[in-house]
């Protein structure tokens, strides 16, 4: 197999972007802290004595999940302009659709490894910028420094992270894959149809609520979110069957003509 | 050695290649001929994996080339489309091609692009159908691998480039010898250098034979019609024309020259004539079943 080249194109890649967006975000956290800055110039400085410290704190429990969120739209769309320029590259250059697939699954597993620890890091920069801004300090500092929500276990909020990542990448490369093997009728037909589904299949389920197919949808769903650690586990299983759709879909698919 | 055997390719509307049984032996130079879609990319895009074959084997040394990176690795097809991407500039299109074709020179690369007036610092993108097309040559000439197929190499390349593409080929040949396949339609021009030609027609192959012997097999008879007429009675014909009393007939069969008549005249057919009776007549034929 050749996969170390592959691999190395793939995340080569992403890198430009990558970096580009860790720039932005950077710059927008400095341009928020500047323009507190300013308001606090204009107001007055915080003091721990007061509440105000807590209520920097508490909201800060949602923010990682901000930066995640923010990292994984970054991530699916990132992953839906990956299929086609690098399918024609390494048809270019010999290499076979399952080298070119197994390397994709690599770059999805490192890239969403990768972004999950640049998102924790990133909520703790932050959180040190804030400290030394607003003179933050004691229980409050505990408090924030614990990314997950009370009562949580971190690794578990960090796993599940990485697996939500792994979810949208593979969400966007099955989307991007789908795009490239349908004809031009199907591209138009595609999404007119997920829509009339989606909003068939919204009326019929609040129509039909106690229908035992409804219901047992919304066991299933509820079964899938009911723990982080069921969250987790279906988060990777969904993952897996859309990286096994693609796959299907990548096994045969040729190189179409671009003139 | 690359073989295909009764390879078929069918769309919906039509059938690009029909039994297709090849062979391409190792460290010769290949003319792949025919006419506008006769399935000559369609061939090769098959034998690159580019698109998957409806029927039939591909294979290299016995072993089946789709979808087998090794041997993929020593196969470099060149064809019309730009498959690099758009904004990659050329240096780093030579770079990773050196990452995926080990023995890719990029050296080698750096001085004929010099010579062609390929600027490697310029984006794929930004390079016209010419240079395209030169970008291509430079790259197939440097990757090294045992077997290169160039499709079309000289598309939209004027005269200088053209005869400094076919130097650097033969010069490349001599020096490391291996095996190109030239998809072309300037015959002449690809006629001296080729060693083996492939005609395929109508997804059909025609014929596969050494270029000498199919040449010295192919030739015009012209006089009189009664005297034509009486020294090709069984021998195959391609094509004849008659013009009032006289008549030219193009003929496909070894000439024992002691034998023809001294009213006749006798003339060879180069490649480029050869190929268009033998394809008019394949059509002709095909035509009347």
């Amino acid at each position: 197999m050749n996969i170390n080249p592959t691999l190395k194109y793939q995340i080569g890649d992403q890198k430009k972007s990558f970096f580009i967006f860790w720039i932005i975000m950077c710059g927008l956290l400095v341009l928020t802290f500047v323009a507190s800055m300013i308001l606090m110039a204009v107001y007055g400085s915080f003091d721990s004595s007061n509440d105000t410290a807590t209520q920097i704190v508490t909201p800060f429990y949602g923010y990682y999940m901000f930066v995640a969120s923010v990292c994984g739209i970054y991530l699916f769309f990132s992953s839906i302009g990956s299929f086609k320029e690098n399918f024609l590259m390494m048809q270019q250059n010999s290499v076979s659709r399952k080298s070119m697939f197994v390397a994709r699954l690599e770059t999805i597993g490192i890239m969403s490894l990768i972004m999950t620890v640049c998102a924790l890091v990133f909520y703790y920069l932050t959180w040190a910028v804030l400290r030394i801004m607003f003179m933050i300090e004691g229980s409050s500092d505990t408090m924030a420094l614990s990314f997950a929500e009370p009562n949580s276990n971190a690794i578990l909020t960090l796993v599940e992270t990485l697996c939500g990542f792994l979810l949208l990448m593979a969400i966007g490369y099955f989307i991007t894959v789908l795009f490239y093997r349908l004809n031009k009728t199907g591209k138009i037909l595609v999404p007119i149809l997920v829509c009339v589904l989606f909003a068939v299949f919204s009326t019929l389920s609040s129509i039909f609520a106690s229908h035992p197919i409804v219901m047992a949808l919304e066991k299933f769903w509820l079964l899938c979110s009911a723990t982080m650690s069921a969250q987790i586990i279906s988060q990777f299983c969904f993952a897996a069957a859309f990286m096994l759709v693609s796959w299907l879909l990548i096994r045969r698919a040729p190189v179409k003509r671009t003139i | 050695m690359i073989e295909t055997k009764n390879l078929c390719k069918s769309y919906r509307k039509s059938e690009a290649l029909i039994d297709a049984s090849l062979r391409f032996e190792e460290n010769k130079i290949y003319g792949l001929l025919g006419r506008n879609g006769a399935g000559k990319t369609t061939l090769l895009n098959c034998i690159d994996g580019r698109i998957f074959s409806s029927s039939g084997e591909i294979l290299m040394d016995g072993e089946p080339i789709p979808e087998n990176d090794k041997k993929l690795n020593d196969i470099y097809l060149m064809t019309e489309q730009m498959l690099y991407p758009e904004n990659m500039k050329i240096k780093n299109i030579f770079k990773w091609s050196a990452n995926f074709y080990p023995d890719f020179d990029i050296p080698y690369a750096m001085r004929i692009s010099e010579k062609f007036g390929l600027d490697v610092n310029k984006k794929s993108k930004a390079l016209s159908t010419g240079y395209s097309s030169i970008l291509k040559c430079v790259i197939s000439l440097s990757v090294n691998t045992k077997y290169v197929f160039f499709d079309e190499p000289v598309l939209g390349l004027d005269a200088n480039h053209r005869d400094l593409f076919y130097r650097l080929l033969i010069e490349k040949f001599s020096e490391e010898p291996f095996t190109a396949v030239v998809s072309t339609h300037l015959i002449d021009e690809v006629a001296s250098i080729i060693e083996d030609v492939i005609i395929i027609e109508q997804g059909r192959v025609l014929r596969q034979d050494s270029c000498e012997q199919l040449l010295k097999n192919g030739y015009t008879i012209s006089g009189r019609a009664a005297d034509v007429d009486s020294f090709i009675i069984g021998k195959q014909i391609l094509s004849a024309d008659s013009i009032g009393g006289l008549k030219t007939v193009c003929v496909m069969e070894p000439l024992d020259r002691s034998k023809v008549p001294p009213e006749l005249d006798v003339t060879k057919l180069d490649l480029q004539k050869l190929f268009i009776q033998m394809t008019n007549a394949a059509e002709d034929e095909s035509k009347a079943l």
